[in-house]
């Protein structure tokens, strides 16, 4: 679907209620416009959520004195995360109506802890239970975002489905904002914690109208195995998860310094609403950037914006700077988002299991954890903070940067060329994973094409190929004993790669002299 | 596991000791007109401690506890988090009082100090001496103005 169309069903579906849960396709995606109002009443509850805080003991009370119970809380709330985020996915595969009972379990989830939340913000139980919710609130966004690739009709639709999710949920949030403070004028912010515990019940329930998702079948997971743990995506996980540890950090660190410096309520939402509204700029930002740079170059830039802020934040530590800051960590975030989205659509093409996606958004998670941790240990002071943060992102800025300019030249000097040491390095990558029959193909694979690219006449050239492709058969044909394979494996790896490394060195023009 | 219990329940003794002893005191200083107004508007009661250990949190949740409805506290690591340090005569925020808690002495009768903060030309300091009696923690006397000294230097 083109962005134009896509643009076009983008709009036909606005406030009010009624439309927003109409069952037509609002993303262009019947299946995954079904997550659409589910996302906008979670966005909402959590908006909700945020506001009740302002009235809770978190302001009253002592950072010094809180750290050890925020630390705790952190660490054993997070534990079970760490082990139930990645069952998620399993359980959206291969039980059925598995993806709606995770979603309801993080949305209900939510709703019945913010119900006891609501008479508990002026006690001790503030803590665990408010960590439960961000714990919930870590499952639903696994959960959510391991369930959006295999919702879609079409792959293509990653990324503009995405960027609508998020963008409806900052309008959301943006809407529930003014009501929110209302009730915290008027009601308390019990009041806002029980209407965000509706909100989430309403999105409990409607999770119930998205459909199944589609089985992949078993005998395509080797394959979306080995697209999703491929350079590409790793680099573009990296990035991504660089990036929330970033935002965990923020959120804690920042949280403590606004605090410390004495900083109003108000002060707060500012901060808060500008990393709101950087995600919002940031879906519009995301396709216009798409159009000039490659989605790893997006990510890079993703990550040198909040760190180029980090900078200016931490030698003037201001509300203005903070607030830029925000927004620029908030902007990044979603650039970020789409451009991982879009590494995933290109790269790994057959990933259809929620499995896969789960183990992905996992790691993205506990990098906010890790984040948040390091905020809370190290009690440093607001520019150190800062600084530490900006030399982290810019340090990892650099090196993407470098590495895609030395990737570019070594395109560039050797062009096609590189194509038998990819297929090599990810046969070898996979004989290392234990897959031989698909590392033996592709051995010989990069042994022939290498062979074929060099003009270079090797007489035992063609004996060493014919070898390969007689270790690959006895690989592939399955007849031999275990260890046998396991032989034949590593023999044709080595044969191709000598091969390789023999007619394609990088840079040069002459086979490699290998005696020398 | 006993022996644990047996230290949380110390714990908890020697917590409940504190929040009572620091209610009598803040309840005194809460009654003089010039501290604390009463409605939804008022600012809240900023809160350090003295002493090097500072307050627990239990101690400072039932302190907010003792008072919800009559006066917000708010506890502080940092003066900055109280004071507009801005400002050439480094008031406190919103017009409000910065309450200075200091250590709670062992004896009995136990003294404890505490000071009152609105700017550097405006601070004074009380000297509390309490006394158990019937389970409950009581002015032994009227406080005795003293010299300030936790929130004069360095504010």
């Amino acid at each position: 679907m083109s962005d134009d169309a896509a643009g076009h069903d983008l709009r036909r579906v606005r406030f009010p209620l009624r439309r927003l849960v109409a069952s037509g396709p609002a993303l262009g995606d019947t299946n995954a416009s079904r997550l659409l109002p589910v996302h906008v009443f979670h966005s909402a509850g959590e908006t909700m959520f945020a506001i009740s805080l302002a009235g809770s003991l978190f302001f009253n009370v002592s950072l010094d004195a809180a750290r050890p119970r925020i630390l705790l809380y952190l660490a054993l709330t997070m534990a079970p995360f760490v082990v139930l985020a990645p069952l998620v996915g399993p359980f959206i595969d291969r039980v059925r109506g598995g993806h709606r009972v995770v979603l309801m379990t993080a949305l209900g989830g939510r709703a019945l802890v913010a119900v006891l939340l609501a008479s508990q913000l002026r006690s001790l139980l503030l803590y665990p239970f408010a960590f439960a919710i961000l714990v919930l609130a870590k499952i639903y966004s696994v959960s959510r975002n391991s369930l959006v690739p295999v919702l879609v009709d079409e792959r293509d639709h990653l990324v503009v489905v995405n960027s609508r999710l998020a963008r409806d949920g900052t309008i959301a949030g943006a809407v529930t904002s003014p009501i929110g403070v209302l009730i915290l004028n008027t009601g308390g912010a019990d009041w806002v914690l029980r209407t965000g515990a509706v909100l989430y019940l309403i999105g409990t329930l409607l999770a119930l109208r998205i459909p199944a998702p589609q089985v992949a079948s078993t005998a395509g997971s080797v394959v979306e195995s080995t697209e999703l743990t491929g350079p590409g995506v790793r680099t573009a996980l990296a990035g991504m998860a660089t990036l929330r540890s970033a935002a965990g950090f923020v959120f804690f660190h920042v949280g403590f310094v606004l605090k410390q410096e004495g900083e109003p309520l108000w002060v707060f939402g500012l901060v808060a609403g500008a990393g709101a509204v950087g995600g919002f700029v940031g879906t519009f930002v995301a396709p216009w950037l798409r159009r000039r740079v490659d989605e790893q170059m997006m990510l890079t830039m993703a990550l040198a914006l909040p760190g180029a802020l980090a900078v200016v934040a931490a030698l003037r530590f201001h509300r203005i700077s903070i607030v830029a800051f925000a927004l620029a960590l908030g902007l990044a975030g979603s650039v970020a988002r789409r451009a991982f989205d879009g590494v995933v659509q290109t790269e790994a093409p057959h990933a259809r299991r929620g499995k896969a996606y789960a183990g992905l958004e996992t790691r993205i998670e506990i990098g906010w954890v890790i984040g948040a941790l390091l905020a809370v240990v190290s009690r440093a002071p607001d520019w150190a903070g800062l600084a530490v943060l900006a030399v982290w992102l810019l340090s990892i800025t650099g090196d993407r940067w470098w590495s895609a300019r030395a990737a570019a030249r070594l395109d560039a000097e050797v062009g096609a060329r590189t194509l038998p040491i990819r297929l090599i390095e990810t046969a070898e990558s996979l004989a290392a994973r234990g897959d031989r029959q698909q590392a033996a193909v592709l051995a010989v694979a990069a042994a022939e094409t290498a062979r074929e690219q060099s003009d270079i006449d090797d007489g035992d050239a063609e004996e060493i190929i014919e070898r390969l492709r007689a270790l690959g058969h006895a690989v592939v044909d399955d007849t031999e004993p275990a260890d046998d394979r396991a032989d034949d494996t590593v023999q044709a790896l080595s044969d191709a790669r000598e091969l390789v490394d023999r007619y394609i060195a990088p840079g040069r023009e002459e086979p490699v002299d290998r005696s020398a | 596991m006993l022996v644990l219990a047996g230290c949380a329940g110390e714990v908890a003794s020697q917590d409940d000791r504190e929040s009572d002893i620091y209610a009598e005191a803040l309840a005194w200083l809460v009654a003089r007109p010039d501290v604390a107004d009463e409605g939804i508007d008022s600012p809240p009661l900023y809160i350090e401690h003295l002493g090097p250990d500072g307050i627990s949190l239990d101690v400072q949740v039932d302190l907010i506890d003792h008072f919800d409805g009559l006066v917000e506290l708010r506890f502080v690591d940092a003066r900055a988090e109280a004071v507009d340090e801005s400002l050439v005569e480094m008031p406190v925020r919103d017009d409000s009082v910065l309450v200075g808690l200091g250590p709670i002495s062992d004896d009995q009768p136990t003294e404890l100090r505490a000071e009152l903060y609105r700017d550097l030309d405006d601070v004074t300091a009380y000297r509390f001496t309490m006394r158990r009696s019937d389970g409950e923690w009581t002015l032994a006397e009227a406080p005795e103005v003293v010299d300030p000294e936790g929130l004069v230097a360095d504010p």
